[in-house]
């Protein structure tokens, strides 16, 4: 008989939840609801135990006769008699618990968590639940952040406007100068995200041509309009090659360029009232047709390939 | 990494000449189809030497001087003048057309097409090392951002007389 009733009081004990077990200590204080984060909560305990200080934690509800794990050690209070402890028994004590923590790796939101205040036996008695209570604890919604519109840049090369989404072409070596203004009128920041084009200043220089490039321009934004980077992408095309104009002077001769403006050779073939020797160009009257050819290079820029058709006088 | 087999084209054209006027240029050229190339290669020590490229990669920047030939598959070090950050002096010279911010000003760019001409100083000695007795070259590599990559490496071996 007197092995029931041992057995009879153990599973007594099981099933009756942490939070309902004849905790001694009384928790009187508040406010515990509509909390601003972080909060000031006054505790007032009595019938404090005598067998051990307590813990006064902010905690994420554990699951019935569990003790919580995630808990606010930055507001851990310990109320103790002993040297060292954040108050004594009889004092005023303050916890302050705040709407979002981190326990371990895990975030913590109390607006959505069920959080509250978990008194228990400090480490002079880890193992003894007696003590173990839970007071639940809400906060106000967080209130949304004010969102703040993105920076809104503009941008243009050679004066024509830039687009985020169709890639302005540029050709190989092609004189591209860049422009840009933010709403916010803050000061930008450029870069070229591509090896292909190379941004020096404000100048923007192709050095293939073919592929694609990305200009990166970025605004820290002002107290209206968030930071932004806007990406321009460039589509590159083959350079152009060209030769000064032709004209033959009055001695009807005319001495042409021997190279392009990227430093290929040029041969000329003049025909019709004219000849060509090397780049020396002899005219007579009549029409004179000048063929300017010079070799083009793969993935840069195309041949030269020019005729021009002259009236010699 | 690219394959870095190198063809040499020797211009033999003095050994068919007579009485040759002018020493023939030495071109190296890459499997990738750069091209380097060097006036002259056997020289006294402090003479200028025309050193001309083209179809160079104008996104990757180059150091062009005069080193002592390394192992193959090494960096090539020590060089005539050192690593030419500064992009002054005849021993060697920094060529990018898209340099990082502190090379801007510093580098080089590239003529169009990956062209360049540089004269480069050669001298009996890099450092310790004697090149009369030893070989070294006007030698090309790639600049310090990509300082393990050998595939851009070419060399023009130069007689010190």
């Amino acid at each position: 008989m007197k092995k029931l009733v041992i057995i009879a009081a153990l599973v007594a004990s099981i099933l009756v939840p942490t939070s309902a077990q004849a905790a001694q200590t009384t928790f009187a204080g508040g406010p515990l609801t509509n909390l601003d984060s972080p909060a000031s909560i006054h505790i007032a305990l009595s019938n404090f135990p005598t067998a051990g200080g307590l813990y006064v934690m902010e905690c994420v509800q554990g699951d019935a006769g569990v003790r919580p794990t995630l808990c606010n050690a930055a507001v851990q209070l310990w109320v103790s008699t002993s040297t060292g402890a954040s108050f004594a028994p009889t004092a005023d004590i303050v916890l302050k618990p705040t709407a979002s923590f981190t326990a371990g790796s895990t975030a913590v939101d109390c607006t959505v968590s069920k959080c509250g205040i978990f008194l228990r036996f400090d480490h002079t008695l880890p193992t003894d639940l007696s003590q173990d209570q839970f007071i639940a604890l809400t906060f106000k919604a967080s209130t949304p952040v004010a969102t703040r519109p993105n920076d809104v840049i503009s941008a243009s090369i050679n004066g024509q406007a830039l687009s985020a989404q169709v890639p302005m072409k540029i050709a190989y070596r092609q004189l591209a100068t860049l422009a840009a203004t933010a709403q916010s009128g803050a000061t930008l920041t450029y870069d070229s995200l591509a090896p292909a084009c190379a941004l020096k200043g404000m100048a923007i220089t192709a050095l293939k041509g073919s592929g694609f490039c990305d200009i990166a321009i970025t605004s820290p934004g002002s107290m209206s309009l968030a930071g932004y980077t806007a990406h321009f992408p460039l589509e590159l095309t083959l350079g152009v090659q060209t030769i000064p104009a032709i004209k033959i002077g009055v001695n009807r001769k005319a001495m042409l360029a021997t190279k392009t403006n990227f430093g290929e050779p040029v041969t000329y073939l003049g025909t019709g009232s004219c000849t060509t020797t090397k780049n020396v160009l002899t005219a007579k009257a009549g029409t004179c047709t000048v063929v300017a050819g010079a070799r083009g290079q793969s993935g840069l820029y195309s041949p030269l390939n020019l005729r021009v058709v002259l009236k010699v006088k | 990494m690219r394959k870095s087999g190198i063809a040499i084209i020797s211009l033999a054209l003095a050994a068919l000449m007579i009485t040759p006027a002018v020493a023939a240029p030495t071109i190296v050229k890459s499997t990738n189809g750069e091209v380097l190339t060097a006036s002259v290669t056997s020289v006294k020590s402090g003479a200028l030497v025309t050193v001309t490229g083209s179809h160079f990669d104008e996104t990757v920047g180059i150091y062009l001087g005069f080193c002592v030939v390394p192992k193959k598959g090494s960096a090539p070090t020590p060089c005539g003048g050192g690593v030419n950050k500064a992009g002054t002096g005849e021993a060697s010279f920094w060529i990018s057309s898209n340099p990082p911010p502190y090379g801007v000003g510093l580098a080089e760019d590239f003529l169009p097409g990956g062209r360049f001409t540089k004269k480069v100083k050669i001298s009996k000695m890099i450092g310790k090392f004697d090149c009369s007795k030893i070989k070294c070259a006007i030698t090309v590599r790639a600049d310090h951002l990509r300082t393990a990559d050998r595939s851009y490496d070419l060399f023009i071996p130069i007689t010190i007389k």
